[in-house]
């Protein structure tokens, strides 16, 4: 039984959305879909949908908040007022402005910069849809939304949340899971460097949990970062079709 | 010895690369900003195209921003106009500066009067980055041969892959399209190309077939495709106006 004394996992070992304790929620991504910001992607984890957009380098104002080695980022996660199923006012709140610093150092792990002193690097996110793994889901669309708009950066993020329901390790929690679960890690990572750059915990697990939680991460991670680079490049090789179409 | 020596690629020609590729090991020739070293192993930073000639490895990006570099050819849009200088916005993070000084106008003639008057806000200009240490804003200039106020013709940008590819590789294509147009074409550093001295029709089609081969696809494009294009696109308009 979970914290809410709902049963979340049947006894076949079925979750209560019908996946299996490692499996992902089915996963799509989209890059390119602003024209106005320099890169953006739309990535959905099952039911929750985050859109990233990503403006610049570009010149930082106001002008005392510039670094003169670096570029600054500045992050805004952000849940939409209709993302949720209460309303939720559109006013920042703590959790999101503790969202946005997470998020953001994440980022500043693998974005290289030094390349644009006195600059500024503004990526916005926006929660479109709320259900579960919302602050990995931001990550994996922010990092290809940075890959998209040709900032450099060492490798693609790509993050999972794996939590612990009625005593079971699950993998992708959704948020019936997240408030009924008895833990929530999530992970993100730097696949090809094998770097991490995001862990947190949130409830207990113990050694041999945590062990094989993140091997259960890694192993999604892994699994979805090979769709985000599919995804860039189908939007080169799209052009091109589309090209030859016309 | 130069069997140590040599680096060994991951990657083959007109590769797309993405952030984190391995493009190769070991010790590896390149000029590139994009490509990045950890330990004796080269990542690549962007989503880009790689060149790979003699064991050297060049890395166009798909997008990237401008960087000014001393001597670089821009076409800067007057945005600001200051007591002793112009801010100018030349499609980079940095915004350009021209300083009196650097134009003929004569210093001690300079007020902010007789500044509006010789540029305004929303004139485009075509300039020269004179210097850019990353410390101070961009440095341009107006002296020198061709360069000055754009009075005529339209300025169009393109993405900064189709205008580093028309600047270094493949200035056949520029050249063709301004003979089979009967214009002058000038392609600026920051992606930014002024097309002038023909009718405004031919002006039209040269901008239409930049665009045209404004795709990350442009390399297949080839001189023969796009003449053709041209001429299809030139039919087409001379009937219509009957």
């Amino acid at each position: 039984m979970g914290k809410t004394g709902l049963k979340l996992i049947d006894e076949n070992g079925i979750r209560i959305d019908g996946r299996k304790p490692d499996q992902l929620r089915p996963i799509s991504m989209d890059v390119g879909v602003l024209k106005n910001a320099q890169g953006s992607a739309l990535v959905s984890y099952g039911k929750t949908t985050v859109l990233a957009a990503v403006y610049g380098p570009r010149e930082a104002l106001p002008r005392h908040m510039t670094l003169p080695d670096r570029a600054i980022l500045r992050v805004r996660y952000h849940m939409a007022p209709f993302s949720t199923t209460e309303r939720k006012s559109p006013a920042p709140t703590r959790r999101e402005v503790e969202l946005s610093k997470v998020i953001r150092e994440s980022l500043e792990a693998s974005v290289f910069t030094e390349l644009y002193p006195r600059t500024t690097i503004d990526i916005f996110i926006e929660v479109l849809q709320a259900d579960g793994g919302t602050r990995t889901t931001s990550l994996t669309a922010a990092s290809m939304a940075l890959a998209d708009a040709g900032i450099p950066m060492k490798d693609l993020i790509a993050g999972v949340a794996v939590g612990k329901v009625n005593g079971k390790l699950v993998l992708d929690i959704n948020e019936a899971e997240d408030s009924g679960g008895e833990a929530d890690m999530p992970v993100a990572m730097m696949p090809n460097l094998g770097k991490i750059v995001l862990l947190q915990l949130n409830g207990t697990l113990t050694r041999d949990e945590f062990k094989e939680a993140m091997k259960m991460s890694i192993k999604a991670i892994k699994e979805i970062y090979l769709i985000q680079k599919q995804t860039l490049r189908d939007k080169y090789a799209k052009m091109t079709e589309e090209e030859k179409e016309e | 010895m130069n069997e140590i020596s040599k680096p060994m690629l991951y990657v083959q020609q007109r590769d797309i690369v993405l952030p984190g590729d391995l493009i190769a090991e070991g010790k590896l020739e390149t000029t590139s900003i994009y490509v990045y070293k950890e330990g004796n192993r080269y990542y690549s930073s962007v989503v880009g195209m790689v060149e790979v000639k003699d064991d050297k490895i060049a890395l166009t990006p798909m997008e990237h921003a401008y960087i000014p570099r001393p001597n670089d050819m821009v076409i800067g849009l007057i945005t600001d106009v200051g007591p002793t200088y112009w801010e100018v916005d030349i499609n980079s993070p940095y915004e350009g500066q021209l300083p009196v000084g650097e134009t003929i106008l004569r210093q001690t003639q300079a007020t902010v009067d007789t500044l509006r008057k010789f540029l305004g806000i929303g004139d485009q200009v075509l300039l020269k980055v004179i210097a850019f240490d990353r410390l101070k804003d961009p440095v341009l200039s107006m002296r020198g041969k061709g360069l000055g106020k754009i009075t005529v013709g339209k300025v169009i940008e393109i993405s900064s892959m189709t205008a580093s590819i028309l600047l270094f590789r493949k200035r056949s294509l520029v050249e063709t399209i301004a003979k089979e147009t009967g214009t002058a074409i000038f392609v600026g550093n920051n992606a930014r190309i002024w097309i002038s001295g023909g009718e405004p029709l031919m002006e039209d089609l040269a901008i239409l077939a930049l665009k045209k081969i404004d795709t990350p696809d442009m390399s297949s494009i080839s001189i023969s495709d796009i003449v053709d294009y041209i001429r299809e696109e030139k039919a087409k308009r001379v009937k219509q106006n009957g």
